[in-house]
Parts: structure tokens; C-alpha cells; sequence
């Protein structure tokens, strides 16, 4: 389905053809989108800004071989989503410095646990809100390198970061995640018995 | 001591996220046409992007500064792109021809053929007194001749001139190099009245000898 309607727009590069590539891929890149932003609303705009940066690639490169094309489509519409994530500078270069000033309860990961909370049972809705609650740096790598799969000397080229400083924010990424879903599995727990 | 574990099971965290989908809104396209997509009349133009960051933009003004430098330091140095060095400058030396020509120059009334016709091995070399004088002699009496007796009259005076000359030759005082300084001051063409010298007499011997006894 997706090989045909890339193959159409290629041939004929019009409006119908783009609107039906669009709706064909919207579902599974929504959902990429949203994980990638902080909430919704930015997701719809990773969407777009994604989507039309992959189009531009698309009328760019002519000799493009059709098995290649979905490929090229989707690793093109992650660098858009990265170009528009850093594009937001303010939000991009010191969100982490304020995200640390702005968190009210201090987090003990290390603190003994009762019950602790198994994290593989966790609901995608929690997922997706502790990895939306990473700062951008951490959750573009986070998304990258372990769930698209992208290698972390591609993910450091398409960031345009050095590999420590990928590596880093890697862990980092881990960590915080991890807490980040500890503290909605506990407040989720801890919200029936109220 | 406790140690951060890491629990989470990345592959299965993987596969849920690529599993999750969202449901195709059915104002997507236009939502995507208002804000992120371009008008296709715009896409059919595709004009040249150049990207200019810090770099380039410095790169291209050093580039510039160089050029102009390089162009100011050719301007200052001229070189000859043909490689032949300069003419030589000759030094002018004086003659007679050149005395005479500045006082044609001052008087376009003289005779041409007048000084040209004298021949320098046969006659002795003029002073410059005597040049002046001709030339005084010439503006003198060419006021009111006809162009032959001006022509008679030149070589007359120029035969005067000769003879004063001879007469003059031995007495003449003036160093060499004062005569360039002469030579700009052509404008004031008069004879030089040249006084005459004597041979001053010898001191009395007697007195000299019975001062040094």
C-alpha cells in the first residue's frame, strides 16, 4: 500500500497522490510524532513539520529506487521531526536546566520499596507520558536509538552531536525514564486507594 | 549500598510503541494544509537556496579583504607586465644649438641657418657672452629690415659677435658650473660689459729683502 502510493507520487507528484500518502501513513506517524514531543499539541506539529520536510527529500532526490523509498521516507521524516525539535531552541538548549528547577517533589529511586512496580506491565498510556517527560535532548535519543533502532553513530550524525555526548544523554535517558514511570505506575497505584 | 537497575525491557518497549497507531482524524489533510504544507504553484518554481552560515560568511569576507588588499598593493607597486626595465634617462648637455634655439624661442624673427652654418672644428667654441650679445644685436635691428637685410644683417653682426669673441675668449672669468645657473636666467638677454683686467705689479723686491733681514 505505502510502496504504491509512493510510487504514484513519484510518478505524478500531485496534490491527490500526497493526500493519499498522507492518510495511508498518518496513524503510525502520529504516533511516532507524539512520542517524540512533550504533549499533543507538539506532536501535531512534528507531524506536519515531519511530513512536509520527507516531501521536499522526496521531490529532491529523482533517481530514487522504489524498494528504498519507504525507507528513505521515514528516516527522512525523523530528521524533520529533529530539525523542528531544534528549531525550538529555548526549549531544546535549556529545558533540562529548568525542568530541574521547576520539579516540586524530590525523586529517591534508591528509597526502599514495598511493592515495587513492574515496569514490562506498565500501560503504553504510561509509557508514552514518562518518555513525553523526558527533556527533548534525552527523549530524541531515547526514541532514535531504542525504539527506531537507529544506530548511535547515525543517531549522532542526525542529531549532530558528538558520541559522548549522545552516550550520555543516553543513560541519562534510561534513568530518568525509568523514574519518570516509576513516579505514574505509584501515583496510579496510589490513586484507586484514595 | 544501593545501585540504580536498570528494569525495563527495551524490545518490548520497542515493539509496543511501534504497534501504537493513532485514529485518522478526518480534518488530518487540512489541518496539515494550514499550517505545514506549500502551495504547489510554489513548488513548481524551485529557485536556488543558498544557505549562509557563520562560516561562509566569514570565509567569503576574508576572501574579499585579501582581494582588496592584493589590488591595493598592485596599484602602489606597478609592475610592467611586458618585464622591459625602463628607458634610461639621458643627461642633457648643453651646446650651442640649444642656446640658440631658446633664443629663437624668444624671438621667432631670427634667421634659422644663421648658427647652424658655422662649423664648430674650424671656429673656436662661443661663450655664452657671446651668444647674448648676438642675440641682443638681433632683437636690436630686426624691428625695421626686410626679411633679406635681417638675413645680411644677422650674418654681419654674427661676424661682429666672432671677433668679440676672440677678444673676449681669454678673458672670460666665469666657472663652468655657474653657467647652468646662467642658463635660467635667459630671460634677461643683455651684453655683458666685460671689464678688463690688468696684471697687477710686482711687489718691490728691495723692500721684501730687507724686511725678512
Amino acid at each position: 500500500m505505502v510502496h504504491d502510493a509512493l510510487a504514484t507520487l513519484l510518478q505524478k507528484r500531485d496534490i491527490h497522490s500526497k493526500r493519499a500518502l498522507f492518510e495511508l501513513l498518518y496513524p503510525r506517524f502520529a504516533a511516532m510524532a507524539k512520542r517524540y514531543s512533550k504533549n499533543s499539541q507538539q506532536g501535531k506539529d512534528c507531524l506536519h513539520a515531519g511530513f512536509q520536510f520527507a516531501l521536499d527529500d522526496l521531490h529532491q532526490s529523482r533517481n530514487i529506487k522504489p524498494e528504498l523509498a519507504v525507507q528513505q521516507f521515514e528516516k527522512s521524516f525523523l530528521k524533520g521531526i529533529i530539525a523542528y525539535l531544534k528549531s525550538i531552541r529555548s526549549e531544546y538548549y535549556v529545558s533540562s536546566t529548568v525542568h530541574a528547577a521547576e520539579s516540586k517533589r524530590s525523586f529517591d529511586l534508591f528509597a526502599s520499596m514495598v511493592t515495587p512496580p513492574d515496569y514490562n506491565q506498565a500501560p503504553s498510556d504510561s509509557l508514552l507520558a514518562a518518555l513525553q517527560k523526558l527533556v527533548p535532548a534525552q527523549r530524541l535519543i531515547y526514541n532514535l536509538h531504542v525504539i527506531d533502532g537507529i544506530s548511535l553513530e547515525e543517531a549522532s550524525e542526525m542529531l549532530d552531536s558528538s558520541s559522548g555526548t549522545i552516550k550520555s544523554n543516553l543513560e541519562k535517558a534510561r534513568y530518568n525514564f525509568q523514574k519518570h514511570l516509576d513516579t505514574l505506575l505509584r501515583d496510579n497505584q496510589t490513586q484507586p486507594n484514595q | 549500598m544501593n545501585h540504580f537497575i536498570y528494569e525495563i525491557d527495551e524490545r518490548k518497549l520497542k515493539l509496543i510503541f511501534q504497534e501504537m497507531e493513532e485514529p485518522l482524524p478526518a480534518d488530518a489533510w487540512d489541518q496539515f494544509q494550514a499550517t505545514g504544507a506549500k502551495d504547489e504553484t510554489t513548488d513548481s518554481i524551485q529557485l536556488p537556496e543558498i544557505s549562509l552560515n557563520r562560516t561562509a560568511v566569514l570565509a567569503l569576507g576574508f576572501v574579499v579583504l585579501a582581494g582588496l588588499m592584493a589590488l591595493g598593493i598592485y596599484k602602489i607597486i606597478q609592475i610592467d607586465p611586458t618585464g622591459q626595465s625602463p628607458a634610461p634617462m639621458q643627461a642633457v648637455v648643453p651646446s650651442a644649438d640649444s642656446d640658440a634655439s631658446v633664443a629663437r624661442s624668444l624671438n621667432p624673427l631670427l634667421p634659422t641657418h644663421s648658427t647652424a652654418k658655422v662649423q664648430k672644428d674650424t671656429l673656436p667654441r662661443l661663450p655664452r657672452a657671446a651668444v647674448n650679445t648676438t642675440v641682443a644685436i638681433a632683437t636690436a635691428s630686426s624691428q625695421d629690415i626686410t626679411p633679406k637685410e635681417k638675413q645680411k644683417d644677422s650674418t654681419v653682426s654674427l661676424k661682429k659677435s666672432i671677433v668679440s669673441e676672440k677678444e673676449s675668449t681669454n678673458d672670460s672669468v666665469l666657472p663652468r658650473k655657474k653657467k647652468s645657473k646662467k642658463r635660467s636666467e635667459k630671460s634677461t638677454i643683455e651684453p655683458e660689459v666685460l671689464q678688463d683686467i690688468r696684471p697687477l705689479p710686482p711687489p718691490p723686491v728691495e723692500e721684501q729683502e730687507i724686511k725678512i733681514n
